[in-house]
């Protein structure tokens, strides 16, 4: 695994602490390099543009939502790859972001086999094409 | 040889009672005359259609035959009491009574019962009865129908909020599995450091303590059983109520909180069908509001009116109801939605009249609605309010 500080770096947004705090810990237990943000806002904020990455996103937040953040970062012009994560299982909704471009959709409570395995393809192909 | 003014007299009590007969036959309600022992001595065309006995059936014979028990027993010791006392129970009062037909069944009836006191013999009585089984089945159906509504209305708001409680119990889940993946991995990678690993462990204890919390309001609410009133601390039911409409609302980014008045007089109701009410209320508000700002909040309001009236509000930030609306907010079905059916607010409506309070909706300065209930308030003190 590559740290340091040009590495690729996990975003997680999610507005709930301990979901937050937990994939924090989960992703440093595998030495990956993890930003968390409560908010689409502040994540947009502290997202660094010249180096890879892959955003885990809750669907669900007060404020700019999932979607909307989806939206957004594609009218940026930004190709970060979202896994987006809900609590909702709502089958809609995960169509309408796999349309979108969303490379996967997974069900709270996941395995973190699954979240790790998906990141890691997102970021690998984010590496071969970076913005 | 006949004195005529005998002759006359006869003619006249005879012309009288035909008159008096009359009278009874055409009377709608059905009549009973008894005399101070209780005897039946007039029963009229209307009594005999409503128990089926025919006039010389229960002439000269006790009324308590028209009663089921306990009041047949009891009758005779009534009049009893009535010529011992002079204290009316029932007499010139009226009252809501089971009668017995001939064939031994029962229905309700509405009975006053006058005495008739004259100077020529002992009192009598009469009783005039009317027949309420069709009012009664009428009051019941209307009551089926109410409580058929809440708790179909109480389904559907649960079932909408299945997805908000299973977002809330999930979250919790997703923490507790994620950390412990988290321990395990670096257990067997040989990278864990003793105090984040007891740290760890105790932020799983909070989450798994936060899932059950959840469950439990969940039960709360969904808890089935009949219409139960209980003296009630009105503060505490609308705190439980937010727990989970902020469940409800977090999820669409909305804050609902609470302005609370202290020391308020405890309530009698249904505690149940008074949070179904206040969450019709706050989920209109919600709708109401539509696309709402980062600072739109919902407010729960609890107060104390000029007339000690234990008051509930809703207060909401949004564009407000139309002049139209509430002028015809009274109205049963009246919806501003386009997929409403009107039938929330009927039914708040009817649930809090039924507590004998009142609902009205009105326009909140300087923007948005409040919607306003009153319930009457037990005497400071009463019961306990836990």
């Amino acid at each position: 695994m590559s740290g340091g500080e040009t590495g690729p770096l996990v975003y997680v947004v999610d507005d709930d602490d301990a979901v937050r705090d937990s994939l924090r810990l989960l992703f440093k237990s595998v030495d990956m390099p993890v930003r968390i943000f409560a908010d689409a806002e502040s994540f947009l904020a502290g997202l660094d543009r010249g180096r890879p990455g892959c955003l885990v996103c809750d669907v669900r937040m007060p404020g700019t939502g999932g979607l909307e953040l989806q939206a957004r970062m594609e009218a940026d012009g930004l190709t970060t790859p979202i896994i987006f994560i809900t609590g909702h299982g709502d089958v809609p909704m995960a169509v309408d972001a796999m349309r979108k471009g969303a490379v996967d959709f997974l069900q709270k409570p996941f395995d973190d086999d699954d979240l790790l395995d998906r990141v890691r393809q997102a970021l690998s192909g984010d590496t071969d094409h970076p913005d | 040889m006949s004195d005529p003014q005998d002759d006359r007299l006869a003619r006249e009590v005879y012309s009288a009672r035909a008159q008096f007969q009359a009278l009874l036959d055409a009377a709608v309600d059905a009549i009973v005359l008894i005399d101070r022992d209780g005897l039946i001595v007039g029963f009229n065309h209307s009594a005999e259609r409503l128990f089926g006995y025919t006039s010389s059936e229960v002439m000269d014979r006790n009324v308590r035959m028209l009663m089921p028990e306990p009041y047949r027993a009891e009758h005779d010791s009534y009049i009893q009491r009535y010529r011992r006392t002079r204290e009316p129970r029932i007499i010139g009062v009226g009252r809501e009574v089971t009668a017995r037909r001939k064939d031994g069944t029962c229905f309700p009836i509405d009975l006053s019962v006058g005495e008739i006191a004259d100077d020529t013999g002992p009192a009598r009585f009469v009783g005039i009865l009317r027949d309420l089984t069709e009012r009664k089945a009428a009051e019941h159906e209307m009551v089926e129908q109410r409580e058929r509504l809440a708790h179909l209305t109480r389904l559907g708001t649960i079932g909408e909020m299945t997805t908000a409680i299973a977002h809330e119990i999930n979250q919790p889940l997703t923490a507790i599995s994620s950390y412990a993946q988290a321990c395990e991995r670096m257990l067997r990678a040989g990278t864990s450091d003793d105090a984040e690993l007891a740290d760890t462990l105790g932020k799983i204890g909070v989450q798994a303590r936060r899932a059950g919390e959840v469950i439990r309001h969940l039960r709360r609410l969904v808890k089935q059983r009949d219409s139960e009133t209980e003296v009630t601390d009105v503060n505490e039911l609308i705190r439980d109520l937010l727990h989970l409409a902020q469940v409800d609302s977090r999820a669409q980014g909305l804050v609902i909180r609470a302005d609370l008045a202290e020391r308020l007089p405890p309530i009698e109701v249904d505690p149940i069908q008074i949070q179904q009410v206040v969450l019709n209320l706050i989920r209109n508000a919600v709708d109401a509001m539509g696309e709402w700002r980062a600072d739109d909040t919902i407010v729960v309001t609890s107060g104390l009116t000029a007339d000690d009236c234990v008051e509930i509000g809703v207060v909401d930030s949004g564009p407000g109801i139309p002049a139209h609306v509430v002028e015809r907010q009274f109205e049963p079905f009246l919806t501003t939605k386009p997929e409403g059916l009107g039938v929330g607010v009927s039914i708040c409506r009817s649930i809090v009249e039924s507590h004998g309070g009142r609902l009205a909706f009105e326009k909140n300065e300087p923007a948005g609605t409040v919607a306003r209930f009153v319930l009457p308030a037990l005497p400071a003190g009463a019961g306990h309010t836990s």
